[in-house]
């Protein structure tokens, strides 16, 4: 089952002689419980594809379906709320909450979706304990290791049972041993709860956990054998 | 999202109690500015109101006691007193005077020789001593004894006379200028010319309505107006507003404008110094609605904390004004603390205004970038 369907996305910055196109029809399925990676060249348009995917940015052409929205058909002011309940991102940056928890970090999308604070608080220490981070609930980012905060991270992607999971670099701040942990990690995760993840990487060392292999070349999508 | 609010502004303590500080500095302007206006305005009308009087009758023209100088012959008692309804009539004088104190202190009050058959227009309330003063006796204000470190059995010399102390008296300071009380008889033709006085004051018979007496006043004697107590406390708190409040208007506005500015730039720059972390947020699915909700967040709980530190600040404020200017009498009442809350919050949502532009440009695919 599809749980995100992309065809003709299109990005264009510019116009006439000097206009760039980022993303060139690029057209894909994401299906619920697979690992998807998409790998390519520095500029190759894959972040700006991961962007259109994730409801970031609006394509010049094409559409993307989640949860019977067409995305490219919605307005700016819809997009959060579609963003909040189907997708769940996870940074190459980490970028969590400095001045939060790791388990206030998890709470924040929830509570964005008016989970009540205890309940959400509940789910947070849940996902965190589920990821090997019971005893880190109450660190600050500042105070967790690269491979812990990534976690968090992940976990806070987990909040909202999103249906896509889209992570950017996920290992690319990680040693080699922590990379492939967290690979691992998505993919046990796309099983354990039927997400589709994407990860847009340069990292090789990853393709093992992947179930389908994309290849972004000048903005074009192919597909690896 | 509250917490984060929370969370963004304790972070750094040190810039939070600085802004809370600039806030309650702010707070306390407005604060003691209430209070001043409140206290002065209360005061103009204290004198009148306590005078045991229920009309003022005084030179025609004279509207109020605070600034219009009334003067009467004394052969007048009679023909008010002789209009029905009228219970008695009680000449007094009122005076700004400046008396001798020892070899240095020349202070000016307002002197009255109140009636001592009735107690009109005597001191009626006292931090010691005697309220009635007796032949030789002079009551003085308790700013006026601070102010000239006059005590008790202290002598003050007035037009050639000498008058011991016997009383100071409370709520009888009027800013610019406090009372003192002697007897009638004693200042008559010292302060005035003899036969002369500047108001009666007049007691009602029961059953007859002050306002239509006072008409009966005008009516038949000439060149006297007459006010009920009422009217003529109201005339002397019109002065007060007509030349403190616009004064005071422009002070309060400064304190707001302070407040604005103070929580405005502090909730600017933690939004500006956390755009990232907006980002974040606006990445993961907030609305611009609800980042807006965060900034007011911070900046309500920003003047929260601000009126707080206001209250302490205006409390020392009070104090070391009440020891370094006496005259300002500082008066709070009942809703001037939770109007200031209400307006601070106001302050606080204006200010939270400011950013809100910068905010929703933020694009959440930023974070995105590295680093």
């Amino acid at each position: 089952m599809d749980a995100l369907r992309a065809a003709g996305l299109t990005k264009t910055y510019g116009e006439g002689d000097a206009a760039v196109r980022a993303v060139d029809a690029a057209s894909l399925a994401l299906r619920a419980g697979e690992v998807t990676l998409i790998m390519g060249p520095s500029g190759s348009g894959k972040t700006t594809l991961l962007f259109l995917l994730g409801g970031l940015l609006h394509p010049t052409a094409g559409h993307v379906w989640v949860n019977g929205h067409d995305l490219a058909g919605l307005r700016e002011r819809e997009l959060p709320g579609i963003r909040l309940r189907n997708f769940g991102f996870v940074f190459q940056d980490f970028n969590l909450l400095a001045n939060l928890t790791a388990q206030e970090n998890v709470q924040v999308p929830m509570e964005l979706a008016s989970v009540r604070p205890v309940k959400a608080r509940e789910r947070a220490a849940k996902i965190l304990s589920a990821l090997g981070l019971r005893k880190r609930l109450d660190f600050l980012p500042e105070k967790l290791s690269g491979g812990e905060k990534q976690r968090v991270s992940i976990a806070r992607a987990l909040a909202n049972g999103p249906r896509v999971l889209l992570a950017d670099e996920p290992t690319a701040n990680l040693d080699s041993a922590l990379g492939k942990t967290v690979a691992g990690l998505l993919r046990r995760i796309a099983r354990a709860t039927r997400a589709a993840v994407l990860i847009v990487s340069h990292d090789s060392r990853i393709v093992e956990v992947a179930d389908r292999l994309l290849l972004m070349e000048d903005g074009r999508l192919r597909t690896m054998p | 999202m509250v917490s984060i609010a929370a969370k963004n502004l304790l972070h750094d303590r040190t810039r939070l109690a600085i802004s809370a500080g600039g806030v309650g500095f702010a707070i306390m302007l407005v604060l003691v500015l209430g209070a001043t206006y409140d206290g002065v305005y209360r005061q103009a009308g204290l004198f009148v109101e306590n005078s045991g009087a229920d009309l003022f009758v005084g030179q025609a023209g004279v509207a109020d006691t605070l600034h219009s100088f009334s003067i009467l012959p004394l052969n007048l008692t009679d023909d008010i007193a002789a209009i029905p309804g009228v219970e008695r009539v009680c000449a007094i004088i009122s005076r700004t005077v400046e008396a001798h104190i020892g070899a240095a202190e020349h202070p000016r009050f307002v002197l009255v020789g109140y009636n001592e058959s009735h107690g009109t227009a005597a001191p009626w309330k006292m931090l010691e001593g005697g309220r009635l003063p007796g032949p030789g006796e002079i009551v003085i204000d308790q700013v006026l004894a601070r102010k000239d470190g006059v005590s008790l059995g202290a002598e003050v010399t007035l037009g050639g006379r000498t008058f011991r102390v016997s009383g100071v008296s409370v709520e009888t300071n009027m800013f610019i200028m406090q009372y003192a009380f002697v007897r009638f008889e004693e200042i008559q033709g010292i302060v005035l010319p003899p036969g002369s006085v500047t108001y009666f004051l007049v007691k009602v018979s029961a059953g007859y309505d002050a306002r239509a007496i006072g008409d009966e006043i005008e009516r038949r004697v000439a060149g006297v107006d007459a006010f009920t107590i009422g009217e003529l406390a109201s005339n002397n708190r019109e002065v007060i507003s007509g030349s403190f409040l616009p004064i005071l208007l422009v002070l309060y506005v400064t304190g707001f404008v302070i407040g604005i500015a103070v929580i405005g730039l502090t909730v600017y720059a933690a939004t500006m110094e956390r755009s990232r972390e907006y980002g974040i947020l606006k990445a993961i699915g907030a609305g611009n609605r609800r980042l807006a909700g965060l900034v007011l967040a911070q900046a309500i709980l920003l003047a929260v904390f601000g009126f707080l530190a206001g209250l302490l600040i205006t409390g020392a404020a009070g104090l070391i004004i009440g020891a370094a200017v006496p005259e300002m009498t500082l008066y709070f009442t009942p809703a001037a603390l939770p109007q200031v809350f209400v307006a601070s919050i106001g302050m606080s949502i204006v200010a939270a205004s400011l950013p809100l532009g910068r905010l929703a440009r933020i694009d959440p695919a930023s974070v995105f970038r590295r680093g």
